[in-house]
C-alpha cells in the first residue's frame, strides 16, 4: 500500500502530541466561534433559485429548500438571528469579557453594519466564512475565488481589518487551494481532524488549520440529538472536563460552534451561561480568539520544527 | 459549466462588484430593534408577557376524506420517519392520532388551563372547528381568544391566490359560526407567497403571527399600511415531540423554562414577550402533560408576568408602540 501520494493524514501527532506552551502555561485553549450568516443563505431574493432551510428551526422533516420560492417562516428564523440573537450573545459575552472569533459571512456582515460595528467594538475577531451562506461544493472555481476576495473586503469594510482565518463550512475541492493562493490568510478551520492545529502541506506551502468541530456546536439543536440546553450543556461540560484533564500532561484546544438563531433563542442561551460558568471557575484556561491560537502555533510550533 | 441550482440564476456581477451594492428594496429587516429594543412597558409593569397558544387542528388536515390527494402524516406519533403524506389513500393510524386530539387532548389541556384560569389563545382551524361544536363553545366559555389557523390544516405554498383568500374568508365564518365572535389574530403556518398580503386586505385581523422573527411584537409594512406582527415559536413548542429532539415531557418542561428564565431576567431591563406552541394530540397525550403542568408552577412562582391572551398584547403594542408613519391604526 503506497502512502507516498495519499493526501489524507491518518497519523498526525500520533501518541505522542506535541505540548502546545499555552501562553500562561494554560491547560486548555478555548475558542467560541460565533457563525454570523444570516441574509447571506440561499434566497430566491439573493438570486438564488431555492431558499434555504437548513439549521434553522423547521427541523429534520422540513429541511429540503423550496425551489422556486421564497421561504417566509425559515427567512423570519434567520432574521431572529441577526436582529435578536446576536445582541443576546453580544451582551453574554461582553458581559464577561471572554474574546470571540466570528466566521463572518460577507454578505450577512454588509446587511447588519451594526452589528460588524459591534463586534469591531468588543474586540472580536472576525474570520472570513465565505461570501454567501451556501453550499460551494459545485460552485466554478473562479466564482469561487471572486467570492474569498468579496468576502474579504466585506469584511474589512464592515469591521475595519481584512479577515486573517478562513472557514468555509460546505467547502469545495478547490477552497482550500484558493485561500492558500490568496495569501494573507495565518489559517483555515475547515478541517475536524485533531484536538491541536497542525501544518498542511497539500498546496505548496505550509498552511496551518485550526481544526473545528460540529459537536461541540449548536447546530445539533437544529440537526437532531439536542432539544434541551440541560443536554448541550452536559456535551460541552464533559469535552471541556476531557481535554482539560489531558492537559496536565498534553494541553489541547477546544472549539464551541455558535448561531445566532439557535443558541440566540431563549431556550437555548442559558446552557451557553452555565457552560461559561464552568470554565470560567477553572484555572489555567487560555480564552482566546483563533487568531491568536494560530499566531502562536505560527511563533511556537513553526513548521517542519 | 455546471452550476448547482442554488448558482443557476446568481448575478455574477455581484461577485466582482464592490461589496456594498446590496439592493435597497430588500424586502426581509435584519436589523429590527437591533442593540436597543424599546419598553415594551407592559401592564402592571410585567417583566414579561407570557402567551400560551393551543393549535386546534383536528379534522382540518389532509385526508382523502376531504378531497384532499393525499393523507397527512405530519406531526403525529407516526415520527420523522414518516412524513410523506399517503397518497391516494386514508391514513388510519394517524387519522385516529389526530382524532386522540379532539377527542381526548383537548379536553385534558381544557381542564389543565381552566382550573389555573390561564388565559390562551387558540390558533383555530376552520374545518377543525365546524367538526367539533362541543370544543369550540368551550372555548368561548373559557374566555379563550380564538384566531383564525385557516380553514384548513394543510401547506397553502402552491395554492392559487383566489382560492386562499376564500379561505381566508371560509375561517373567519367558522370562528365566527362556532364561537362567536371572528377572529382578529392569524397565524397560517405554512404560508404561500401571497398569505400575509391577503390577510393585510382583509381588513379585520389586529396582529398575524406568521413569523418567528423576534422576542417583541414589530411592524411590517410591505403591504400598505402598518400590520402588526407578534412573533411565535416552532422551538418553544410542542411539535418537537413530533419532528425532532425530544421525547419526555421533563425534556419539553426544562426547554421552556429555560426560555422563561432567560427572558424574565432580561425583562429586568427590556421586557420581551414569551410564546409557547401547544397541539391537542401531541401536550395532550398522558406521558406529555406533566411536562406543561410543571412549567405552569413554575411559572406561577414568579411575580410580575403577564399571562395573556394574544389579542391583548396586540391591543397593548398598538396602544403603547403605534406604528410610525401614515397608515397607523
Amino acid at each position: 500500500m503506497s502512502m507516498e501520494d495519499y493526501p489524507r493524514d491518518m497519523i498526525g501527532f500520533g501518541p505522542q502530541p506535541p505540548h502546545a506552551d499555552w501562553p500562561g502555561g494554560a491547560r486548555i485553549a478555548v475558542s467560541f466561534v460565533i457563525n454570523h450568516e444570516a441574509g447571506a443563505e440561499s434566497c430566491i431574493l439573493h438570486g438564488d433559485a431555492q431558499s434555504e432551510r437548513y439549521l434553522c428551526d423547521l427541523g429534520l422533516v422540513e429541511a429540503e429548500p423550496v425551489v422556486g420560492g421564497r421561504d417566509f417562516n425559515a427567512e423570519s428564523m434567520f432574521e431572529y438571528g441577526a436582529r435578536a440573537g446576536f445582541w443576546r450573545l453580544w451582551r453574554i459575552f461582553t458581559g464577561r469579557d471572554v474574546p470571540v472569533t466570528v466566521f463572518g459571512v460577507g454578505m450577512a456582515l454588509e446587511r447588519t453594519p451594526e452589528a460588524a460595528a459591534a463586534m469591531a467594538e468588543a474586540g472580536w475577531e472576525v474570520a472570513g466564512h465565505g461570501y454567501r451562506w451556501i453550499d460551494y461544493r459545485d460552485v466554478p472555481e473562479e466564482v469561487e475565488r471572486a467570492h474569498i476576495n468579496q468576502c474579504i473586503d466585506a469584511i474589512t469594510a464592515t469591521t475595519g481589518a481584512r479577515p486573517v482565518g478562513w472557514f468555509s463550512g460546505r467547502r469545495s475541492v478547490h477552497t482550500r487551494r484558493l485561500v492558500v493562493e490568496e495569501g494573507g490568510f495565518l489559517y483555515d478551520s475547515d478541517g475536524y481532524s485533531d484536538d491541536l492545529p497542525y501544518w498542511n502541506h497539500d498546496h505548496g506551502r505550509p498552511h496551518l488549520v485550526v481544526p473545528y468541530s460540529r459537536n461541540n456546536n449548536d447546530l445539533r439543536f437544529a440537526t437532531g440529538g439536542v432539544y434541551t440546553g440541560g443536554d448541550f450543556f452536559a456535551y460541552l461540560r464533559d469535552s471541556f472536563d476531557t481535554l482539560y484533564a489531558e492537559g496536565a500532561e498534553h494541553p489541547k484546544m477546544m472549539s464551541i460552534g455558535l448561531h445566532n438563531r439557535l443558541i440566540g433563542r431563549p431556550g437555548r442561551a442559558g446552557a451557553l451561561l452555565r457552560f461559561l460558568d464552568h470554565v470560567q471557575k477553572h484555572d489555567g484556561v487560555w480564552f482566546a480568539r483563533r487568531r491568536e491560537i494560530a499566531e502562536h502555533w505560527h511563533t511556537r510550533h513553526p513548521p517542519g520544527a | 459549466m455546471i452550476f448547482r441550482a442554488n448558482f443557476r440564476t446568481l448575478d455574477l456581477s455581484a461577485t466582482t462588484g464592490r461589496s456594498n451594492k446590496l439592493a435597497s428594496d430588500y424586502p426581509r429587516d435584519l436589523l429590527g430593534y437591533g442593540r436597543t429594543p424599546p419598553e415594551a412597558n407592559w401592564p402592571g409593569g410585567a417583566r414579561l408577557a407570557l402567551s400560551l397558544v393551543l393549535n386546534y387542528e383536528e379534522g382540518g388536515e389532509s385526508t382523502v376524506l376531504h378531497g384532499d390527494a393525499g393523507s397527512e402524516q405530519f406531526l403525529a406519533d407516526i415520527g420523522p420517519a414518516h412524513i410523506d403524506p399517503l397518497i391516494g389513500q386514508r391514513a388510519y393510524n394517524t387519522e385516529s392520532m389526530f382524532e386522540y386530539g379532539s377527542r381526548a387532548g383537548f379536553w385534558r389541556i381544557h381542564r389543565l388551563l381552566t382550573s389555573r384560569q390561564i388565559p390562551l389563545t387558540v390558533y383555530g382551524v376552520g374545518m377543525a372547528l365546524e367538526r367539533n361544536p362541543p370544543a369550540a363553545k368551550a372555548m368561548a366559555e373559557a374566555g379563550w381568544e380564538v384566531a383564525s389557523h385557516a380553514y384548513r390544516w394543510i401547506n397553502y405554498a402552491d395554492m392559487p391566490e383566489a382560492e386562499e383568500r376564500a379561505q381566508i374568508k371560509r375561517a373567519i365564518e367558522a370562528v365566527e359560526s362556532t364561537v362567536g365572535e371572528r377572529p382578529v389574530g392569524w397565524y397560517c403556518g405554512r404560508v404561500s407567497a401571497n398569505t400575509r398580503r391577503l390577510v393585510v386586505e382583509e381588513g379585520g385581523f389586529i396582529y398575524d403571527s406568521d413569523s418567528y422573527a423576534d422576542d417583541l411584537p414589530y411592524w411590517n409594512h410591505e403591504h400598505g399600511r402598518a400590520h402588526l406582527i407578534l412573533p411565535y415559536s416552532l422551538d418553544n413548542n410542542d411539535l418537537r415531540f413530533s419532528t425532532n429532539g425530544i421525547f419526555t415531557g421533563e425534556d419539553f418542561f426544562e426547554y421552556i423554562r429555560d426560555a422563561f428564565d432567560m427572558l424574565y431576567a432580561e425583562g429586568g431591563e427590556t421586557p420581551k414577550m414569551m410564546s409557547v406552541g401547544l397541539h391537542c394530540r401531541l401536550v395532550g397525550r398522558p406521558g406529555r402533560i406533566a411536562g406543561l403542568a410543571r412549567f405552569l408552577d413554575h411559572v406561577q412562582a414568579h411575580d410580575d408576568v403577564w399571562i395573556t391572551r394574544r389579542r391583548e398584547i396586540a391591543a397593548h403594542w398598538i396602544g403603547e408602540h403605534p406604528a410610525d408613519g401614515e397608515g397607523a391604526p
